[in-house]
């Protein structure tokens, strides 16, 4: 089973792409923001990487350049999610080598398939 | 208004409105006539009253009040523009009206409907006083009075003949005076803005509205076009365009997820409701509609603007949304908006130098909220959040300072997402949102960063096209002619582009290169542009119309054929299709003429289309077809729109200077992005400030009073009440539930051990005994601190309560002008949900009994030697299977004389028996139904609510209240709760041969008595005295009808004490303490007054758990 890093600090958001990506059938990691998720990433192999960027302790941007720079995981596929549509910020997560980006609200169906491509995608690389 | 959607909340909003409004009147009319009419700030605050009475007794349809306010508020207005002094008699009718405005709320009191108050007589005074001889001829069109600006500008407004005039100064300032945001301010030009003029003149509204364009928009079919058509029939379209600065990035990673919002500006005649009805525009889809200017005449009939009637559903979809989530979505919600409201308070307390932590925690907390209640489609919701996040966000740009008045405003915001949020966890839906206060922070806001926008008026102005130009070119029309008269035929296919062109741009050129064989391409365009008048596009959002000029000597069905059917249209043109071309080119040509000096002036904008080029182009060498003609076309088309730009673009192509204009691209965005967010921000201060100044006066003068706190704080503790239904979720640490976990294993071992027991017992019997003996202990252990852990799961820290108070506190402190100290312990005290849920009310009520008694007004206390200050103590902390929650002031105590004194007034006792009761247990009258604190205590016409609320709340969750009070000294009263309602406590008594079960919380005392012990007053009624105190007598086997076996000698008593009353119960046996699990009966059982329900002891026999409640107030009822 593929584990997925879900790093979001609204459990509310959390609970929905749980629920959406049930049927994927993965083991879903939930942190509340980038230190803990920081902490999953060593204890645990991550397939993909879920993560918003507002958040308390440490955001998206910190926890995506610490990723980047984990050699396990320079290349893991990372989704972004967040209610941001700032040009710059958009941006910065390209830079920073996001796999894709997903403005909230999004389609849950979206997220599926999404999250199914990836996954597919890089067990083939 | 009918009476089937005028509630009764409603109602009882407005009679408090009502009363306060009028009070404001009476004092302000008080003031004037003190200091002779003079004073300006005193009339206008009184014309605002009168003002807002009139808008809300129209409201709720009571037409009587509405006409005399209606008069009062000309009357003042005269005095208000100085065309009027009021004289004795002329302030004396003012009285009048006044006496009749409280007279007509006394009958709407007691009948609940329109007044029949006859104002005849005061009216014609008011007309009289309406005609009376002005001390100077003076008109309101000649003089500039500030606050009325629509007036004087119907007035004064230039009317010039030049229709392609650049916008002048004179303009500008006109247009600054309708709320539109800049953005869509710089789009007007002269002709506009005389238009615009000309509707306002003839009493038309204008809105201005956003429309956001996504991909729904298009699913639904609803075409750009189609929509524009259908909103140009039914109002007049001043002016339509795309808001460049939110599309972003042509080459950003992911383009569906940009929305584009165009952005109009109308006028109608219509109310907002009625047009949204006849343009069957799904109100969903429009991003913001904002009346700009709306016409006198037509202001009452809307009155409701401010709190927006929207319809909201909370729905399951049934795949991703579901209950659960529903139910974690509205507690989030509520610990979002309580930590908005958490650090506000903690920025008040010291605004100058406060943790920037808090401002992040804050724009987080928003955040947050906006993005949750985007997925839930809350779009009212989301929009909040999102003006209180730009709000914020402005603040930590340092864009503006956290000023007192600014933690005022957002708290008040706070307050009013915090209510939208309270009604979708009670109803799961949200009916309105207050917006009024919204408007009043963003206008705050706004106007700190007048810097900016002061820059902003010396933009230059953009140059609007002709929505009717089709964008050919000269050689287009040319060929558009020679088909014409070579007999050749002229096709207009209509692609629709969905969504993402990059995966249909091949598709396209295969087309492309089909058709060609046949015939000859004149022009390609999008469409969207032409049509709309819209600057630039996200291609990749929506359907993208192309349209492709086609000539050829096929016909249509050939046409149909080779575009493989993917055409979405194909019309054939004629002569006057052409016609239309070449008259709309040459119109074009000497518009863009007369602009051409504006348009030298370059706007920070990206080049939109050349980039579509580039990205087509690049799309196209990807997929190795040929896609010369494509772009070649694109350029040709757009190159005719913008000749200016795209001459110097083209130039730097051919040089092969692509990367210029991409950085030039990216230097401006976040020259955009700021303009984004200045427009934002000011984007939502409606129109309603501006174009109505009595309302944005009527907030001032609300802010002044302090009516908005003093009204929060009564309708508080009436929301909140229907907690305990709406919120039955708990959120459990984890910690906890592991521990649960590891002994549910240890049960599991227990249950092993006693089966292994059970397997061979019989074969060594003293083994197994002790053996046996054993493991019961250890079960008993187990499930003892199975119980515990369980009820720990329940236990949530009474912090959750508390942190509601330093709020109430500082509201009721500041209308009371007291200077009160919170200090707040035990918090993390837990306790029981259910019981959490019941306390917040009557603390809420104690609090402010203390605050508004209590504590005395600085002044006082300086005099009684105390601080300044006053402090007010939350202590909570536990005491056995209890827990106490102290709530003490150090005020001025109560003092037991005059209630003494009071109640002997009020007839809730006798003089004898007034001498009986000790000064202790006389203060517990305050907790009489019929004994107002508020005139007896301190001389504050009060809003206090009569602490038997507060005492029948604690009743309800078996709780005790006790008072202890000095003099001078203070008042503390001490709330004595069960831990948990579930598992109780009890002690189990015996009457006859029936055991009872009475709550332990209830149990003060027992005692062994004789039977002689028992006395009586008047021979009537059974008393016991005990200590000091004389407690009546309860029996149970009266109450219940049982035999009892008295024993004369050897009696029980069970004093039992809920709230402040105390009873002694008579039984025959005490049998001991046991926990017990309170099992509901059925409802026959339960209807016998005085039994709570049932329980099963150890050895199987049901117990009735005794209501202690109930039986108290029976017995009083006998009494």
């Amino acid at each position: 089973m593929p584990n997925l890093l879900l790093i979001d600090d609204s459990p509310t958001m959390r609970k929905m792409i749980k629920l959406a990506l049930k049927s994927l059938n993965l083991t879903i990691f939930e942190s509340n923001n980038g230190i803990e998720g920081i902490e999953i990433l060593n204890n645990e192999k991550i397939d993909i990487a879920m993560t918003d960027l507002n958040m308390p302790e440490m955001n998206g941007f910190d926890f995506l350049r610490y990723m980047r720079q984990n050699e396990n995981y320079s290349n893991t596929p990372v989704i972004i999610v967040s209610t941001e549509n700032k040009l710059e910020i958009l941006e910065e997560a390209k830079k920073l080598g996001i796999t894709e980006y997903l403005k909230k609200p999004f389609n849950m169906k979206e997220l599926q398939e999404l999250i199914a491509k990836l996954l597919t995608l890089n067990k083939t690389v | 208004m009918n009476d089937s959607i005028m509630n009764n909340d409603m109602l009882q909003d407005f009679l408090e409105e009502a009363k306060e409004m009028i009070e404001v009147l009476n004092h302000g009319i008080l003031t004037l006539e003190q200091s002779g009419g003079g004073n300006i700030d005193i009339v206008n605050e009184i014309f605002r009253s009168a003002h807002t009475l009139k808008g809300m007794s129209g409201m709720m349809g009571f037409t009587n009040m509405n006409h005399l306010t209606h008069t009062m508020e000309n009357a003042l207005d005269k005095v208000r523009n100085g065309e009027m002094i009021l004289n004795t008699d002329q302030i004396d009718v003012l009285f009048e009206c006044l006496d009749e405005l409280n007279d007509m709320l006394a009958d709407i009191i007691n009948e609940s409907g329109d007044s029949n108050v006859d104002t005849q007589e005061t009216l014609e005074k008011l007309k009289d006083m309406l005609n009376s001889p002005k001390p100077e001829t003076k008109s309101k069109f000649e003089t500039p009075v500030p606050s009325k600006p629509k007036t004087i500008q119907k007035a004064e407004f230039p009317v010039s003949t030049s229709k392609e005039e650049k916008i002048n100064q004179t303009d500008a300032e006109y247009l600054n005076q309708l709320m539109i945001p800049d953005e869509v301010l710089n789009l007007f030009k002269k002709y506009d803005v005389e238009k615009l003029h000309n509707l306002i003149l003839n009493d038309y509204n204008i809105y201005y509205f956003k429309v956001l364009l996504d991909k729904d928009f298009c699913k639904k079919n609803i075409s750009l076009i189609e929509f524009y058509k259908k909103l140009e029939s039914s109002v007049e379209i001043i002016l339509s365009s795309c808001i460049t600065d939110s599309i972003p990035d042509i080459d950003a990673i992911d383009l569906k997820n940009y929305d584009m919002q165009i952005v109009f500006v109308i006028a109608s005649k219509q109310t907002k409701k009625e047009f949204f009805k006849k343009t069957g525009i799904d109100s969903n889809k429009i991003f913001e509609i904002f009346e700009t200017f709306e016409n006198e005449q037509l202001q009452i009939q809307d009155n409701s603007k401010d709190e927006e009637e929207i319809f909201f559903e909370l729905t399951f979809d049934g795949e991703f949304i579901t209950p659960e989530i529903i139910k974690s979505f509205k507690e989030e919600s509520v610990e979002h908006i309580h930590e908005f409201n958490e650090c506000l308070l903690k920025i008040e307390k010291n605004p100058d130098n406060f943790n920037p932590e808090l401002i992040n925690a804050m724009f987080r907390a928003m955040h947050t909220m906006k993005g949750l209640a985007n997925m839930f489609s809350l779009k009212p919701i989301s929009e909040f959040a999102h003006k209180l996040e730009n709000s914020i966000d402005a603040v930590r740009n340092g864009k503006i300072k956290m000023t007192e008045s600014l933690v005022e405003l957002l708290l008040k915001n706070c307050d009013s997402l915090g209510a939208a949020v309270q009604e979708l966890v009670e109803t799961n839906k949200i009916t309105k949102i207050n917006n009024k206060v919204l408007h009043e922070l963003l206008n705050l806001i706004n106007s700190n960063e007048k810097p900016e926008s002061a820059l902003s008026t010396e933009k230059p102005h953009k140059i609007i096209k002709n929505p009717f130009y089709y964008g050919f070119s000269e050689e287009d029309i040319k060929k558009f002619e020679t088909a014409i008269t070579n007999k050749n035929n002229i096709y207009e296919i209509t692609f629709f582009y969905k969504q993402d062109l990059s995966e249909n741009i091949n598709n396209f050129d295969i087309i492309k290169t089909k058709i060609e064989l046949f015939g000859e391409i004149a022009a390609l365009m999008f469409d969207i542009d032409e049509i709309i008048g819209l600057d630039y596009f996200n291609p990749a959002n929506f359907d993208l119309p192309i349209k492709l000029y086609y000539i050829s000597q096929e016909n249509i069905s050939t046409i149909s054929m080779l575009t493989d059917k993917s055409a979405e249209n194909i019309r054939k043109l004629d002569e006057t299709d052409v016609k239309n071309f070449r008259e709309s080119y040459s119109k074009y040509v000497s518009d863009k003429n007369s602009t051409s000096l504006s348009s030298k002036i370059k706007r920070p904008k990206p080049v939109r289309k050349q980039e579509l080029e580039n990205h087509i182009k690049k799309e196209g060498n990807k997929s190795e077809t040929n896609t010369k003609e494509t772009t070649i076309s694109i350029k040709e088309s757009h190159s005719k729109i913008k000749r200016e730009q795209n001459e110097e673009l083209r130039r730097r192509e051919n040089s092969g200077e692509q990367t210029p204009i991409m950085e030039q691209t990216k230097s401006s965005s976040p020259e955009q992005n700021k303009q984004q967010l200045n427009s934002l921000v000011k984007s939502g201060v409606s129109a309603v400030e501006k174009s109505n100044p009595d309302r944005a006066a009527k907030r001032e003068s609300e802010k002044k009073t302090g009516i908005n706190d003093s009204k929060e704080i009564q309708t508080k503790p009436a929301t909140s009440s229907g907690l305990a239904q709406g919120n039955t979720t708990v959120r459990v640490d984890i910690e906890k539930l592991d521990a649960l976990m590891n002994l549910v294993g240890e049960l599991l071992i227990a249950k092993t051990q006693v089966e292994q027991i059970g397997l061979n017992f019989d074969e060594n019997i003293s083994e197994n005994k002790s053996k046996l003996k054993f493991v019961t202990e250890q079960l008993g252990r187990v499930t003892n601190d199975i119980q515990e852990a369980i009820m720990k799961t329940r236990m949530v820290p009474i912090g959750t309560v508390f942190n509601r108070f330093p709020r109430v506190v500082r509201d009721i402190a500041k209308a009371r002008n007291k200077k009160v100290n919170l200090i707040i312990k035990g918090e993390e005290t837990e306790l029981d949900k259910t019981v959490i849920e019941e306390i917040g009310d009557p603390m809420v009520h104690l609090i402010r009994n203390a605050l508004d008694h209590g504590i005395e007004e600085p002044e006082k206390r300086i005099a009684a030697g105390k601080s300044e200050t006053g402090t007010l103590t939350l202590n909570a902390f536990h005491e056995g299977n209890h827990i106490i929650i102290e709530i003490a002031d150090d005020g001025a105590g109560i003092n037991p004389k005059i209630i003494r004194k009071k109640s002997l007034e009020k007839g809730l006792l006798t003089i004898e028996e007034s001498n009986m009761i000790p000064d202790a247990e006389i203060i517990k009258f305050i907790f009489k139904p019929g004994f107002s604190t508020a005139e007896v205590i301190t001389d504050i016409s009060g809003r206090g609510v009569g602490m038997d609320v507060v005492k029948s709340n604690i009743s309800k969750i078996n709780g005790i209240v006790d008072i202890q009070t000095n003099v001078g000294a203070g008042t503390t009263f001490t709330i004595k709760l069960p831990l948990t309602l579930a598992i109780i406590n009890s002690l189990l008594v015996k009457v006859g041969e029936q055991i009872f079960a009475t709550p332990l919380a209830a149990v003060i005392e027992s005692l062994k008595i004789k039977a002689a012990d028992i006395g009586s007053i008047e021979g009537k009624y059974e008393i016991i005295k005990l200590r000091d105190g004389v407690i009546p007598i309860l029996r149970l086997n009266s109450q219940f009808k049982i035999q009892s076996k008295e024993n004369k000698d050897k009696l029980f008593i069970v004093v039992i004490g809920l709230a402040e009353e105390k009873y002694a119960i008579v039984v025959d046996d005490l049998l001991g303490q046991q926990e017990i699990v309170i099992k509901s009966l059925n409802h026959k059982i339960v209807s016998t007054p005085g039994i709570a329900g049932a329980t099963i002891l150890g050895d199987g026999q049901v117990v009735l758990i005794l209501d202690i409640s109930t039986l108290i107030s029976n017995a009083k009822k006998n009494r």
